[in-house]
């Protein structure tokens, strides 16, 4: 019993002293900020990044709940700076987005749509990774902050990320995203040579300022740069919920190729 | 300063008689780590097959099951008969390869005969939905099962699929997070004793609550919604109401989780059952492809589903329907 005690105390020390090595190792002797917990955007941004007045929502005859509530917007200079070709497109993703906005049928957002949806991201951060779990459509991403070399194997939805502490911030390079994803429900949008720079430092514990640089030649004339809040869930209660919305959008997508079940 | 260096040397000494403790990887504040990517791919079936005797394989028994399981899925690469389209060739798939050495005949411990102890109604369901599948009739999206939907196959991490067995944990002092690589699903577990959530909340792989048993994490779950309409690939599986399960995560080695879950459900089975699927980070014990998790995008390039409700749709026009 006594024997148990003390192997547990030695074993928990030793851990503790390996821990701070291993912790250290990825950010110069202190330890990391905690950003554990469950984050939420409060802005627009998901709406429109740019500044906008509210607006009504798609299709012939939108009801109130499918309006886009209006914002100031969050890029940095107000207007992304797209090359020409690139703003005529994205008018006419807004024109279309009824049919175009591809979170419409419940795709993977995207980096960095993802994390100013109008649903919960929680975030799981140990010394070597950071899980980023988004409650819409149950994505998710690993940073990896033990892996620097480690480059993206395929280009995925949701992108390969790699990070480091820079002093107490997170800084995480996003690589390999698909061009499908949209950066709102505006038509902003990206190609499939995006790079995003991302930065993530807490502004007290409940504030965490989330600032991504985005830079693709083939789409925006120079990189541009977005920020915002995340604000904490202080609900003790919080967790993520189900959203797994394909159940939600089977019927728009195949319900044309669907027939009535005969009566047995 | 000195009693700090007296502390290291005791702590050797202990630490240096403690053998086996001492290879499992702990966490800074002192429980065992989960961490890693996991699988739990293997050619031991979750059930014993009826023409499997209750006893365990010898190594002989073990040889010739891994050695038709190459054969079986090499016969993969081979054209498709005539009419058939054919399905996955081995690029697409990672199927576990190895049986597990210890030669047990089935992945159910309990009961003993290795078999689900079905109610006769809810194994006569399970009959009549395995033999539909790849049949059909095909009327609607619903006529397909919850993994061609991509919606899901279910809570437990038992080897069921050909490909995509893979977990990737991440422990933190209060929650545990388990990526699973298929449908890219997530479970994120409070370690830190709250209440479920009320049961209204019905969630597709139920709400877990974790907690440590000396070195063993045990992570129920409950509360799952009412799926039990939806066709299911494994019935067993289903989200409904009236299932409850318990898996214990119990790391022995810095290859090994020993991984055991409990299926309870009074209205499907005569009793609990529970299985045993030791997960391990060497991949190539179980002859599955080494490294980090994928996104499996399933739904955003299922093309399958829409084309199967119009190859349904076209052969009802050609019969005149």
């Amino acid at each position: 019993m006594r024997h148990g005690r003390v192997r547990a105390r030695c074993v928990r020390g030793f851990a503790l002293w390996a821990g701070t090595l291993l912790a250290g190792g990825a950010h110069a002797g202190s330890a990391a900020p905690d950003l554990n917990g469950i984050w939420q955007a409060l802005g627009s941004a998901h709406w429109n990044v740019e500044p906008h007045a509210a607006h009504a929502g798609p299709g012939p005859a939108p009801d109130a709940l499918a309006a886009a509530r209006g914002g100031l917007g969050v890029v940095e200079g107000d207007r992304i700076p797209y090359q020409p070709w690139a703003r005529v497109r994205q008018r006419e993703n807004f024109r279309n987005r009824g049919d175009r906005d591809p979170l419409r049928n419940c795709f993977l957002p995207g980096v960095p749509h993802a994390n100013y949806l109008p649903y919960p991201l929680q975030i799981v951060q140990t010394p070597t990774h950071v899980l980023l779990a988004y409650e819409f459509a149950q994505a998710s991403r690993t940073v990896y902050l033990d892996r620097p070399g480690f480059e993206a194997p395929v280009d995925s939805w949701m992108g390969h990320s790699r990070g480091h502490w820079e002093g107490e911030t997170l800084v995480v390079d996003v690589t390999a995203q698909r061009a499908d994803t949209w950066l709102d429900q505006a038509g902003n949008f990206h190609g499939a040579a995006l790079h995003v720079a991302e930065r993530y430092s807490l502004e007290g514990p409940n504030h965490l300022r989330y600032e991504a640089t985005l830079t693709d030649p083939e789409v925006y004339e120079r990189p541009w740069t977005l920020s915002m809040l995340l604000y904490r869930q202080m609900d003790p209660r919080a967790q993520l919920l189900d959203f797994k919305c394909v159940e939600f959008v089977e019927d728009r997508m195949y319900g044309e190729l669907s027939r009535e079940k005969p009566d047995a | 300063m000195r009693e700090r260096v007296l502390a290291l040397a005791w702590c050797g000494l202990f630490l240096a008689g403690a053998g086996a403790a001492a290879e499992v990887p702990m966490t800074p504040w002192g429980k065992p780590s989960l961490e890693g990517v996991w699988t739990t791919a293997t050619l031991t079936p979750l059930e014993r097959p009826e023409t499997v005797a209750a006893a365990p394989l010898t190594e002989a028994e073990r040889a010739e099951m891994e050695a038709d399981a190459e054969a079986l899925w090499e016969s993969f690469d081979q054209p498709p008969p005539p009419g058939s389209v054919g399905g996955y060739n081995r690029e697409w798939l990672d199927p576990g390869m190895k049986a597990l050495p210890d030669g047990r005949p089935a992945l159910i411990v309990d009961p003993p005969d290795g078999r689900i102890p079905w109610r006769p109604d809810a194994r006569a369901a399970a009959v009549a939905e395995r033999a539909r599948y790849g049949v059909g009739p095909y009327y609607s999206f619903t006529d397909l099962d919850t993994g061609e939907r991509c919606l899901s196959d279910g809570v437990t991490m038992a080897p069921l699929q050909p490909y995509n067995m893979n977990y990737q944990i991440f422990q933190t002092e209060d929650h545990l997070a388990i990526v699973h690589e298929m449908y890219h699903e997530y479970r994120i577990v409070p370690l830190d004793g709250r209440p479920f959530v009320p049961e209204e909340v019905g969630q597709w792989l139920g709400d877990a609550r974790g907690r440590w048993q000396d070195d063993t994490l045990v992570i129920v779950s409950k509360g799952f919604a009412d799926k039990s309409d939806y066709y299911w690939a494994w019935p067993w599986r289903a989200a409904r109401p009236s299932l409850k399960l318990v898996e214990r995560l119990r790391r022995v080695d810095r290859k090994t989780i020993d991984y055991e879950f409990t299926v309870e459900d009074p209205e499907m089975f005569t009793r609990p059952w529970t299985a045993s699927a030791p997960m391990t980070t060497d991949q190539a014990s179980r002859g599955v492809t080494a490294g980090p998790l994928y996104e499996f995008a399933c739904h955003e390039g299922n093309y399958a589903l829409p084309n199967i409700l119009r190859g349904a749709r076209l052969e009802a026009q050609l019969a005149g329907e």
